[in-house]
């Protein structure tokens, strides 16, 4: 019989009196650490079920996507939990059977069967359901069966490999392709388990090399953390500025597009016939059979160009302005006058500030008069001006000698061809597609940039449904463009790169009388004389015409609200030499009039500027408001060719489509962008986060106690148990976690530092709690407080302490040997030196 | 059950008496208290010792020693070649007077058997001996005799001289509870072995334990009924499985050879005056044990040994 009493406590010690404790008798020697065949099978079979989760994931992502919301909910339910019940059985068979799978020769063939299979279902499907899928869907279905098909077999590290790298692409293909909220989320679960899955497979292969000391644990926080933290910088790229995730959209090939032509794609321009309807979206871009009669007021341009820029002021008839136009000008002014059908054939730069929004109607959710699908900015040209008289901008007349205008058919599709006048471009350009949709808008003219070569109209193909506008813009034969129906345009850009750095421009516009006249007067020679300082020493061409523009958006600045007064000088003078701020118009008529008073040829372009803010990356499109009408000039440059030219502050004239690396580093700009703009609400998270992470070791170890202080187990066994599991969260949150092969007190016994009488009573009664019979446990008493105690002096301060010493220790061990090591050396060269 | 009942079969006396005996021998073998701890579990245990040692490292000290302390009958037989299986279990002499065959019991009716150079026997005489060891008991002349509950049997041998040896196979090298090296003393402790070679009457060992005659049996009987719980017990299987599993160990571990583990581990357990075993004495005990039974050499088998006791996890600490 063997008790004894220790601190009120009924404590049983071996030897009763003698109490000897004898060291271990097996050195603890050092040994190479290894991962038993066990583990390294049970390490492969969870990745293999890691595996076929992430590829039901990924397929259901996929799936979803391909549905599109064509599908009922429950139908493709259906489907995906089918799919994934079939994935799921078929792999723990394949687990059962692994030795059969590993090696059987069969296994690739039907891999490569697979896909095949899946493409060859396709054209059975269109000849006998009479259904089809878009031509990347098609590949894209291939791929989820395959990449199921490698989940299901994915014994081997590699094929488990391939089958996640499939289940990426499908991953980022639909995020790309869908506009449903869901797939984001579960997308970022994917991700989330994606890195998880990376860590966990880069864990089990370097098992086997590391210490035996690290060896133990998987890194569980680095496991959730890892992923986590990626999701989140992948969340602040996506929330900083612009919609970043779109920019993917570039990367994958769509069905449709200037290309290809396929009846059952549904995404780019020239889209299939199987397209997706407007029905559902009003702002969605595809052919609309059944426009909404929607019988609204809309705004005519020039009901949007007043509320943009204020009504023109009616002149007083009496003041005598002293303009002086060539007669021969003048003459075609006079007798075009008269033919103005249409307001706003004409434009005053003199106009009256009115109320703005009077007459807006409550209850209009989208002011959006027009979307357009393609890349932003983009100047919408909608009407050219190229007489002035000093305060009026006259618009250009429709050609005498009109082109003829035909229509080509691509891929099945008309598209009308807009010829060009004069000999073909000698620039280097870049072709673009966009698409416009009028949804609020009354205009017959089309909205188009500069330079549209091709444009296209479901079902239009008649050539006298078109007509010039002038000699640079075509409009409908009717009242307005049909709403809602998209207008896919395809326009050569100049790329303003490479003409700057084309050092010889002719500019030389011969036939471009009306292009180069001015009013005549003393305010022209002050604009001129202006026009001359500011190009002084810069030889002519586009560096003349880059200094005026910058001058312009350095020095002035935009104002739409600024009154001009109507009398003896002309807005544009006033606002180049006395009020140097003015609205878009004021900007574009100075630096056409300033470039035409030194001899360029320049028209003044009202229209639409299709902002990047108001680019919603949900619907693919850009929304145009009434606030978006803009006034732009172009310049002559030669041949046939006018180049865009943006005076105002603030706007842009976009260059060549960005190649990849240029949009990964506009998405990083973005991001750090916002960072700085929104930099006390990023110190503050950075600050806070670096605290969380300073004391995130003292956090964790408050929770656990509070936990055990709060949920206390009902027996002393178990609440002894308790107390040891809260002792190994300590010591692993100290960085000395007790291996998995040693037991808590034997682990304890390494720290001098953690020897004492409480301590070791506690130990020992957790050996006891662990691996005697129940019974033991039950006369003792005092447990309770014998825990409170050892949870007191194991604090996590003196776990730390304990772990600090011992890390020096290991550390004077190591510089020990070193020493020794280089002492050795040492003698040996010292012998070596004598003889 | 309260603790202290379960205890009590641990009786004070008991383990007084081991106490004593482990004095005894180290005294006889200096600076080695972790081989006599050793051989003092092995006894507990009532397994059989084997001894792999150079010549003139203490083996014979030692096996005397614990004869003298346990105060049984010590005998030792040196095995060479032509010795033969009746010189260790014994023999039938006819006895002239009375006209009968008498039993001349062997050398294995001690306690204690010291079998020096057990590698030089023939097969045939080890395997005497090792069915001695295994049934405790011998069968001469279609008779069977008994041999004593206590019986212990130290076999050394000499890993040097390799000519004219022959190698125990691995069946017979199952009977042995554990392997054990003696190895060289410290430095201080040779000295001192040295001063107390001069005094030659300090020499005698002190033959101070009276034994109880039952007392090593008594003992040897609540070693077995040291408690060992589910989860160790899959611990230990968990450890024999992966020895069996490992590339470079050509037999695996026997089932028997997995009960010789548990006993001994449960004598540790004894003789540090607990009633159950912990994943502790399962892994201080793992080498001598597993040194018997891998069939490898002995830095080999160390590493091993090591190698699975890091791979595997002790239970874990739930209730």
């Amino acid at each position: 019989m063997s008790g004894e009493s220790e601190g009120g406590l009924r404590y049983w010690h071996p030897g009763v009196s003698s109490g000897r404790r004898r060291a271990n008798v097996t050195a603890d020697g050092a040994s190479s650490a290894g991962v038993s065949a066990g583990d390294e099978h049970s390490d492969r079979s969870l990745l293999h079920y890691f595996t076929a989760g992430l590829a039901i994931i990924a397929m259901a992502v996929f799936l979803i996507t391909d549905a599109d919301g064509g599908r009922s909910e429950s139908g493709l339910w259906t489907q995906i939990v089918a799919e994934a019940l079939l994935t799921v059985i078929l792999t723990i068979m394949a687990q059962r059977n692994r030795q059969l799978i590993d090696a059987h020769p069969a296994v690739t063939p039907l891999l490569i069967l697979v896909p095949i299979v899946s493409l060859l279902w396709e054209p059975t499907q269109r000849l006998l359901l009479d259904s089809g899928r878009p031509f990347e869907m098609m590949m894209m279905h291939s791929q989820k069966n395959l990449m199921l098909a490698l989940a299901i077999v994915g014994l081997q590290p590699a094929v488990q490999r391939m089958s996640l790298f499939i289940g990426v692409i499908l991953c980022v293909f639909s995020a790309a392709m869908t506009r449903e909220h869901r797939i984001y989320w579960i997308v970022a679960g994917y991700g989330f388990c994606a890195v998880s899955w990376l860590i966990l497979g880069y864990w089990s292969g370097i098992r086997v090399r590391m210490l035996r000391e690290h060896a133990q644990r998987l890194p569980f926080q680095w496991l959730v953390a890892g992923p986590a933290i990626a999701l989140l910088a992948a969340a602040a790229t996506i929330a900083g500025g612009r919609n970043e995730l779109s920019s993917l959209r570039g990367f994958f090939p769509g069905s449709g597009g200037e290309g290809d032509y396929d009846e059952y794609s549904r995404d780019g321009v020239n889209d299939g016939d199987a397209l997706v309807a407007g029905r559902d979206d009003i702002r969605s871009f595809g052919p609309i059979d059944e426009a909404p009669m929607a019988d609204s007021e809309k705004p005519s341009l020039y009901d949007v160009i007043n509320d943009r820029f204020d009504e023109p002021l009616r002149k007083n008839k009496s003041v005598q302005r002293a303009i002086a136009l060539p007669p021969d000008i003048m003459a075609s002014i006079q007798q075009r006058l008269s033919t103005v059908r249409h307001a706003g054939r004409e434009f005053s730069t003199l106009r009256r500030k009115s109320e703005k929004g009077k007459n807006r109607a409550a209850g209009i959710s989208s002011t959006a008069l027009l979307y357009v699908s393609g890349r932003v900015p983009l100047h919408l040209r909608t009407e050219v001006f190229d007489v002035f008289d000093g305060v009026t901008w006259y618009a250009a007349e429709p050609p005498a000698d009109p082109l003829r205008l035909s229509f080509v058919s691509i891929r099945g599709k008309p598209w009308l061809q807009i010829p060009v006048r004069g000999n073909v471009s000698e620039f280097q350009t870049f072709t673009e597609t966009h698409a416009v949709k009028p949804v609020n808008l009354k205009l017959p003219t089309i909205p188009s940039p500069l330079g549209t070569r091709l444009l296209h109209m479901e079902h239009v193909d008649r050539v006298d449904m078109f007509a010039w506008k002038n000699d640079s813009l075509i409009c409908m034969n009717r009242a307005s463009l049909p709403e809602l129906v998209p207008i896919h345009l395809q326009s050569d850009v100049l790329d303003q790169k490479s003409l700057r750095s084309q050092k010889l421009l002719s500019f030389s516009a011969v036939r471009m009388t009306l292009e180069k006249s001015l009013p005549e007067g003393p305010e022209l020679d002050r604009i001129r004389s202006l026009a001359e300082s500011w190009t002084k020493q810069i030889p002519r061409g586009m560096g003349q015409i880059d200094a005026i523009c910058s001058r312009l958006r350095a020095e002035y600045s935009l104002d739409r609200d600024i009154q001009f007064v109507d009398g003896d000088s002309t807005p544009l003078t006033q606002f180049l030499f006395e009020s140097r701020r003015g609205p878009e118009y004021l900007f574009a008529s100075a630096a056409a009039v300033m470039l035409r008073s030194m001899g360029y040829a320049t028209r003044l372009v009202s229209g639409f500027y299709a902002r990047p803010e108001r680019y919603d990356a949900r619907g693919r499109h850009t929304s145009v408001h009434g606030s978006d009408a803009h006034f732009w000039c172009e310049v002559f440059v030669g041949g046939s060719t006018w180049a865009t030219i943006e005076p105002s502050p603030g706007y842009v004239v976009p260059g060549p489509p960005l190649r990849w690396f240029e949009q990964l580093l506009s998405s990083v700009t973005d991001f750090l962008q916002q960072c700085r703009r929104q930099w006390p609400l990023c110190l503050s998270g950075m600050a806070g986060l670096a605290v969380l992470f300073r004391f995130q070791v003292d956090l964790k170890s408050a929770v656990f106690t509070l936990l055990w202080k709060w949920f206390p187990e009902r027996t002393g066994r178990g609440r002894i148990l308790q107390t040891a599991r809260l002792l190994e969260h300590r010591l692993r949150l100290a960085g000395i976690s007790r291996p998995r092969y040693q037991t808590l007190s034997r682990w304890m016994s390494r720290f001098p530092e953690l020897q004492s009488r409480t301590r070791h009573q506690f130990l020992h009664l957790a050996e006891q709690a662990a691996f005697a019979p129940e019974e033991c446990l039950c006369g003792q008493q005092n447990l309770t407080e014998l825990c409170f105690m050892a949870a007191g002096e194991f604090s996590l301060a003196e776990i730390r302490k304990a772990s600090r010493s011992e890390k020096q220790k290991v550390c004077c061990e190591v510089v020990s040997a070193s020493d020794s090591v280089s002492n050795a050396a040492e003698n040996s060269t010292d012998r070596k030196a004598p003889g | 059950m309260p603790l202290t009942e379960i205890v009590e079969h641990v009786h004070g006396g008991d383990l007084q008496f081991i106490d004593t005996l482990r004095r005894q021998l180290n005294l006889a073998l200096r600076g080695k208290p972790d081989v006599v701890e050793l051989v003092l579990i092995c006894l507990a245990a009532n397994g059989h010792l084997l001894l792999e040692d150079k010549p003139g490292l203490g083996k014979t000290t030692l096996a005397k020693a614990l004869a003298g302390g346990i105060g049984g009958r010590f005998s030792r037989c040196q095995c060479t070649p032509d010795l033969l299986p009746g010189d260790i279990t014994g023999f039938s002499l006819f006895n002239q007077k009375t006209h009968e065959f008498e039993f001349r019991e062997g050398p294995v009716f001690s306690d204690v058997l010291l079998a020096d150079e057990i590698n030089r026997a023939t097969p045939r005489t080890q395997s005497a001996l090792l069915e001695a060891m295994a049934e405790r008991q011998v069968t001469v002349d279609a008779r069977k005799y008994t041999l004593s509950p206590r019986f212990f049997v130290i076999a050394t041998q000499n890993p040097v001289d390799e000519h004219g040896t022959y190698p125990l196979p691995q069946a017979q090298l199952d009977r042995f509870a554990m392997k054990l090296s003696i190895g060289y003393p410290d430095p201080r402790d040779e000295v001192r072995m040295l001063l107390e070679a001069t005094q030659p009457g300090r020499e005698q060992l002190p033959n101070r334990t009276v034994p109880g005659a039952d007392q090593l049996e008594r003992i040897q009987q609540s070693v077995m009924t040291v408690c060992v719980l589910e989860s160790v017990g899959d611990y230990l299987v968990r450890l024999a499985r992966e020895i069996r599993q490992h590339p470079s160990v050509p037999m695996g571990l026997s089932p028997r050879g997995l009960l010789t583990w548990q006993r001994i581990a449960q004598a540790q357990a004894w003789i540090k005056g607990r009633s159950f075993i912990t994943p502790d004495d399962v892994q201080d005990v793992a080498e001598p044990v597993l040194n018997v039974r891998m069939g490898l050499e002995f830095m080999e088998s160390r590493r091993v040994i090591q190698e699975v006791l890091d791979r595997v996890a002790v239970p874990e600490y739930v209730s």
